[in-house]
């Protein structure tokens, strides 16, 4: 039955994958040019060429360390910022302005000061992809947080907690699959800011790499640039959904 | 205690429900370490009004006053919408009353307090704990020792012990609410406030439970305040009914429930029952018309 399911799915993704691959070799022949769109056998072609120099794998791990410090920081930042406000009025009151006149600001924005104020190279990047991953996180979170019922709170409080307990085990686990929703969307912002980072402030990663090889009008590389960030991507959301089960174990599953 | 004795042996309830560990024991071992000896829970209302402010000066609740003696269990009955759940709101100190006072062992209320807890219709069990640790949760935070043990000892009261890994969502509404009891009583609190505890429960489930609250009351004695719609079982488990008249929410009439049946539990063969039933009915009856006609 499982067996079966999964037999299932795996076909499907496969017939999916085989009708992107199709369409593209289609595009690419009725194109006949080479720079304007590479076949799919020239990409093959071209990653097995960069994984071997070991320039793809660099690239990605440049990026991934990029993403994951300046998620982290983020997430490490945010959640407790976003419960303290929901648990402190005067807190919420006098930040939620500052929060709402920076979200709209999209990261890219931020590129110039990141440049002037690190210059080139991992530290901005930290920076853009903190920012990135920083509201989806907090947002999330402190919805979660000034979501907590009431009932729970003085449930809690007749059974003798104090602040620090009622923060701890109400506010942060009754808000941790908002949290999660958070850091989910959060990691995705932060993987796709990257790489807009490294277009402007890297001297290496994913979008330098797909920034250098358009200057070098190396289209297939460019490909080999989006084609990994799109797989890594998918690969970052499926291990998450796969986690949630052990991060919010009495939740069932939605899916 | 004048329904020491008798409660268990009369309903004679089903073997499920046979105590499974002496509730006094429970008593001695989980709750006197930390709340000390002598009779705890007696509330005191004095002229408690509840406005809520809407512009009109409308009362919720006016001038009530009520003294409950400590271990005394008292039904709360009325037509819906006098106040009832506001009262218990007060005492519990999840709500301040816009004059008047109420207090607990001379303490006035202001927050709610391991003196007191409630079950409500909707349980507030935490659906990210285990039934153990939600039951926990209480000795934890109040430093008890062992606060495991004590945990499983008020599971096994209300026969959920071999639940104690659940989660909360998986558990059945009736077995729910047990746990939600059983939280509730695992840290010795004087006062229990249930409003309406058994009203989402289907009625076969409804009279077990109503055993199984009086038989815990014989071993841990906290002073009860129990809102229910429900006549038949306001009688069967009080020793006083308190009845409310609507707009505003006042005394009505407080019926003495021991003085005219038998001992709580042996209290359905009772003659005087429908009798007392039928002015209890009448008394409600009036209010519920009272809005109706408004
Ligand atoms: N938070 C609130 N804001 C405004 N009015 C309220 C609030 N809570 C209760 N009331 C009003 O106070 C009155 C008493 O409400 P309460 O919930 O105490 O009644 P109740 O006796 O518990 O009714 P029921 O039997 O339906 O549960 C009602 O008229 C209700 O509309
Ligand atoms: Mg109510």
């Amino acid at each position: 039955m499982k067996l079966r399911r999964l037999v299932l799915a795996t076909g499907w993704v496969a017939v999916s994958l085989t009708l992107l691959l199709s369409v593209w070799w289609l595009a690419a022949a009725w194109m006949g040019n080479a720079v304007l769109l590479p076949s799919p056998f020239a990409v093959a072609h071209s990653i097995a060429e960069l994984f071997a120099a070991g320039t793809l794998v660099g690239d990605i791990g440049a990026s991934l360390k990029r993403v994951f410090v300046g998620f982290f920081i983020a997430a490490a930042l945010a959640v407790p910022l976003a419960l303290l406000m929901a648990f402190l009025l005067p807190l919420r009151r006098l930040l939620l302005p500052i929060v709402s006149l920076l979200r709209p600001i999209p990261p890219i924005a931020w590129i110039p000061l990141a440049i002037l104020w690190f210059g080139i190279g991992d530290k901005p990047s930290y920076f853009i992809t903190a920012l990135a991953a920083f509201f989806p996180i907090f947002l999330n979170a402190f919805a979660g947080g000034i979501a907590v019922e009431q009932r729970h709170v003085h449930a809690a409080r007749f059974l003798g907690a104090g602040r620090w307990r009622l923060l701890r085990s109400v506010y942060l686990p009754s808000a941790l699959p908002s949290i999660w929703t958070g850091l989910r969307i959060g990691l995705g912002q932060s993987w796709m800011a990257v790489v807009t980072a490294e277009l402007i402030a890297a001297q290496s990663g994913l979008g330098y790499l797909i920034q250098a090889s358009r200057i070098n009008l190396e289209t297939s590389h460019v490909l080999v640039g989006m084609f990994t960030i799109g797989v890594l991507g998918a690969l970052m959301t499926a291990s998450l959904s796969y986690a949630e089960r052990f991060v919010l174990p009495w939740q069932k599953p939605q899916r | 205690m004048l329904i020491l004795g008798h409660s268990t042996s009369a309903i004679a309830p089903p073997a499920s429900l046979q105590p499974v560990g002496l509730p006094q024991q429970a008593r001695d071992e989980a709750g006197l370490q930390a709340v000390g000896k002598g009779p705890r829970g007696a509330i005191s209302l004095r002229k408690v009004s509840v406005t809520f402010a809407r512009g009109r000066h409308e009362y919720a609740v006016r001038d009530v006053s009520l003294d409950v003696a400590p271990g005394e269990f008292v039904a709360l009955v009325g037509p819906s919408g006098c106040g009832k759940t506001t009262l218990l709101n007060v005492i519990g100190g999840m709500l301040q009353p816009s004059s008047g006072s109420a207090s607990i062992d001379g303490q006035l209320v202001r927050e709610p307090t391991p003196a007191c807890n409630v079950v409500f219709q909707q349980h507030s069990l935490f659906a990210w704990m285990t039934v153990l640790d939600n039951v926990a949760f209480g000795p934890r935070a109040l430093g008890f020792v062992a606060p495991e043990e004590i945990a499983r000892r008020f599971l096994k009261l209300v026969g959920l012990d071999d639940f104690a890994d659940a989660w909360p969502a998986t558990l059945s509404g009736g077995m729910q609410q047990r746990v939600a009891i059983a939280r509730a009583l695992a840290t010795q609190p004087g006062v229990l406030l249930m409003d309406e505890p058994f009203g989402a429960l289907d009625a076969q489930t409804r009279s077990i439970m109503q055993e199984e609250v009086l038989r815990l009351r014989v071993g841990l004695q906290p002073t009860v305040i129990f809102v229910t719609h429900d006549i038949d079982e306001a009688l069967l488990l009080a020793d006083r009914i308190v009845v409310m008249s609507v707009n505003p929410g006042t005394l009505k009439a407080v019926i003495d429930v021991n003085a005219q049946l038998d001992v709580p539990g042996r209290r359905l063969q009772d003659q005087a029952f429908i009798g007392l039933r039928q002015q209890l009915l009448g008394l409600i009856r009036e209010e519920s018309l009272k809005v109706f006609n408004q």
